[in-house]
């Protein structure tokens, strides 16, 4: 074939990366179940261990909140999170079906090496963001740290992405069910909810010596039958900012209530056999037709640009093009310690946490609910093309299957599903943009973490259930 | 009947012309076509008929190579390994701090 192609300039570093193998045998239901439990808890524990060899320094964190959505943990060794897994994957799946890559997927060895091009490109992408976070002082200075150190930090920064890459191959190779990132992503968004609404956990507020829970449903539960300080207590447990609040954990049930009652939106489109005269069946096309894939691609390019932008603001933060880009102020208070960014490009493309913060940079709001809705939209049309849910897709599906629309003849139905399809992406990408808007507003990430965890959970369920059809006939 | 059938296949025979340049002009914008799009191709994996991300799921791994593999049992001991080393520099660290400080 002509000319090099991206797939066979990678190839080399693939394998650096040898590939996992799939089950010898047919795994059992249960089986599958344990190797997903497996990777979720390896997964865990690198959340949980904290960095070792880092001086002890106030660093204050730039992401803080963020980090519910991306899968990265402040003080453990995942501090990268998963955001590499999913810009890698979607930018090159994105990029092969816009041609700009050439990978023929007719061929067995041309999506063996795409796939393996998507794990060295989230491989690099871990190096560098290992690199960025020990670069920009994250963990103290090079001078404090030493060459030993530094070395040290990066490695532990990085493997852990390494590890993470694994996990997710070892579950789509076939010992588990459904999707790697997905399955990662969901498990570490539901156990901060979790911990956050149950936590036992208690934190100081002021210099009196008073403290409050970190759960939010135990804290109400437990001010509500307390009788010192009440009412302060009270009004703390339910409209606090350091964590997440009795008001905003409602707000997520009812983000979580809207999600699925919109799952079941969807138009039908009457279909019938071509050869088979009476037969009349529907094809469901959903409102929610690329769901929250958009939402994590955008929020995997922000998890990115957070980084760089504080080792950009750490390494010289005075600079024109620092004050350009991103802006931080200082929290420090007894319950809250985080890096608050409020001015700088950057700042427009994160979300508005919090009602006091929507409503006291309304400019800021608008213009990053704009720019949320107008980029989704893109992307979505992007993905529904890249993964065969186009309308070209959908036809050529219907002609293997000998249907046609009813009421239309074979040279009109591309136009109708050419009208209908990309309509269907547009408004996915936009219901879901501004959900995930006033979700960020009344329960930060929370709410956002919610509305993601909600979709990826239903829609690793639909494809279990679609794979194993005994499990849906109840057996 | 016999007129509607002789009528019928009148019509049949005026419109298929063997040879005719309706029907080479038809079956060169065939053709043409049939190029366009096997040229274009599939744009990802599950348009190509494989298992894919869907446009509700993201999916990485599709396909097994015939190259160098390595067992998932291997991997997860290895992860644990990887966790259990930076644990243990833990413990070693505050070990040798205590020490230090007595």
């Amino acid at each position: 074939m002509g000319g090099a192609r991206f797939i066979n300039f990678i190839k080399p570093l693939s394998s650096l990366l040898p590939e996992v193998e799939g089950p010898k045998t047919h795994l059992e239901l249960v089986e599958k179940l344990g190797w997903m439990a497996g990777c979720v808890v390896v997964y865990q524990i690198l959340s949980i261990i904290p960095v070792y060899g880092a001086e002890k320094t106030d660093t204050l964190d730039p992401i803080n909140n963020f980090r519910v959505l991306d899968g990265s943990s402040a003080s453990g060794l995942m501090i990268t999170g998963l955001a590499p897994i999913y810009l890698s994957s979607f930018l090159l799946q994105i990029l092969a079906s816009k041609k700009k890559i050439a990978v023929n997927f007719n061929l067995i060895i041309d999506r063996v090496l795409f796939q393996n091009a998507q794990k060295v490109v989230s491989a690099l992408l871990y190096l560098i963001l290992a690199v960025t976070y020990v670069s920009s002082g994250y963990y103290g200075s090079f001078s404090d740290l030493g060459i030993f150190r530094f070395i040290m930090l990066i490695l532990q920064i990085f493997l852990p992405g390494i590890v993470c890459i694994y996990l997710c191959e070892i579950i789509e190779k076939g010992h588990g069910l459904g999707s790697g990132p997905v399955l990662l992503l969901g498990s570490h968004i539901l156990g901060n909810i979790m911990w956050d609404v149950l936590s036992l956990h208690r934190y100081p507020v002021n210099e009196s010596g008073d403290s409050q829970y970190q759960g939010a449903l135990v804290g109400f539960a437990f001010n509500l039958f307390s009788f010192k300080n009440k009412f302060s207590s009270l009004r703390s447990i339910l409209f606090r900012s350091e964590g997440l609040s009795f008001v905003q954990f409602l707000v997520c049930i009812a983000v979580f209530a809207t999600f699925m009652y919109t799952l079941n939106i969807r138009i039908d489109v009457p279909i019938r056999s071509s050869r088979v005269r009476g037969v009349r069946q529907n094809f469901p096309l959903k409102l929610l037709y690329t769901s929250v894939i958009p939402l994590i691609y955008f929020y995997s390019i922000l998890s990115h640009l957070l980084v760089f932008a504080y080792a950009l603001y750490s390494l010289c933060p005075n600079s024109l093009i620092t004050r350009l880009l991103v802006q931080y102020s200082p929290i420090d208070t007894f319950a809250e310690h985080k890096l608050q960014l409020v001015g700088g490009l950057v700042y427009f493309l994160y979300p508005p946490l919090g009602l006091s913060e929507a409503l006291l940079h309304p400019v800021h709001t608008v213009i990053y609910t704009i720019t949320l809705i107008c980029i989704t939209i893109y992307f979505s049309l992007l993905w529904m093309n890249a993964t065969a849910g186009g309308p070209r897709d959908v036809l050529l599906f219907f002609k293997e299957n000998q249907l046609v629309i009813a009421g239309y003849r074979e040279a009109t139905m591309l136009k109708e599903l050419e009208k209908i399809i990309p309509i269907a992406a547009k408004l996915s990408a936009f219901f879901v943009s501004i959900l995930s808007v006033i979700a960020g507003i009344f329960a930060s990430t929370f709410g956002v973490g919610v509305l993601i965890a909600s979709a990826l959970v239903y829609a690793s369920f639909e494809m279990i259930v679609g794979a194993n059809t005994s499990l849906g006939n109840g057996n | 009947m016999s007129s509607t059938k002789a009528s019928g296949s009148v019509k049949n025979s005026a419109a298929s012309a063997p040879g005719g340049p309706k029907s080479q002009i038809r079956r060169r914008a065939a053709v043409e076509k049939n190029t366009k799009e096997s040229n274009s191709g599939p744009a990802g994996a599950r348009a190509a008929g494989a298992p894919g991300s869907t446009p509700t799921l993201l999916k990485l791994y599709t396909d097994e190579a015939s190259g160098f593999k390595v067992d998932p049992v291997v991997v997860m001991v290895l992860s644990v390994g990887f966790i259990a080393s930076v644990f243990l520099l833990h413990i070693v660290a505050r070990i040798l701090k205590k020490f230090a400080s007595e």
